[in-house]
């Protein structure tokens, strides 16, 4: 049974983008989807998910908020996250990493790019 | 102050990397569109903060937006939701302030608005910058605003 992924963004069509793009770049996982890191964050809690990619950018709880609180959740703060975001300033990448990010993607990005970074967090994913 | 030929640079490598890599278009320059075509254009900002202040705006004409919204997503036409298009023109606007602001200043810390629909496109003489490009498609305007 394939593993799942969590994709957090705020708009649907972005969401069912990225599940494309994970299914493109051949990536062995699940796709769930979140709308706000709360809604990511109620959904972990229930069923962790393997690996998060999230925007930052976000109503409610946004990306940074989302992996602070994982972080800081004993039972959550293992999972890797990805941030998919469209600053590709070397600023906001050191942030979000020293908040807890395992990895960093500015958009746009190739079906290969994301592979690369998910190997990169994760290890070789022989798929 | 800015220098506006390096700025509208910057806006063209941002909008054509998103163009090509999301929707696999290569577009080329249009810059001869009239003011009625101008003032049938879709249009959506975005604002930003940090070490510079403004917005850009990106504008499509219809037909434009109804090819560019399905090839962004990887999705045939008859595929799309209709709140879709708006949504992915949101997205576009988002990716180029991103990648533009990060190429003007790569040290900086920005924060963008959500993006959201704008009324007419403004004037050209009234942005620090303004790039027309004919997607094949339709035409798309993109302008940069710094305060």
């Amino acid at each position: 049974m394939p593993q799942r992924l969590l994709v957090v963004d705020d708009s649907p069509a972005i969401r069912r983008l990225v599940a494309r793009i994970v299914a493109a770049a051949g990536l062995p996982f699940e796709c769930m989807a979140a709308g706000t890191g709360r809604e990511a964050l109620e959904m972990v809690r229930r069923a962790p998910a393997a690996l998060i990619l999230t925007d930052i950018n976000m109503p409610v709880m946004d990306g940074e908020e989302l992996v602070g609180h994982l972080r800081e959740d004993p039972a959550l703060r293992d999972i890797p996250v990805i941030v998919l975001s469209t600053d590709s300033t070397r600023a906001r990448a050191n942030r979000m990493e020293a908040a807890g990010a395992r990895g960093y993607l500015a958009k746009p990005f190739t079906a290969e790019t994301l592979r690369n970074e998910v190997e990169r967090v994760l290890g070789n994913l022989h798929a | 102050m800015r220098d506006q030929g390096r700025l509208r640079e910057q806006l063209a490598e941002s909008t054509r990397s998103v163009l090509e890599t999301m929707c696999s278009l290569i577009p080329s320059l249009d810059e001869g569109l009239s003011e009625d075509q101008r003032e049938q254009l879709e249009c959506m900002e975005v604002k930003f903060t940090g070490p510079l202040k403004g917005s850009l705006t990106m504008a499509a004409g219809h037909d434009a937006a109804e090819v560019l919204a399905p090839a962004f997503l990887g999705m045939e036409s008859e595929e799309m939701a209709p709140d879709s298009v708006a949504a992915v023109l949101a997205e576009m606007a988002n990716m180029i302030c991103g990648a533009t602001v990060s190429r003007m200043e790569p040290d900086g810390l920005f924060s963008l608005s959500m993006p959201a629909p704008a009324g007419r496109l403004p004037d050209a003489k009234e942005c620090t910058a303004e790039l027309g490009l004919d997607c094949g498609c339709g035409s798309i305007v993109v302008q940069m605003r710094i305060e």
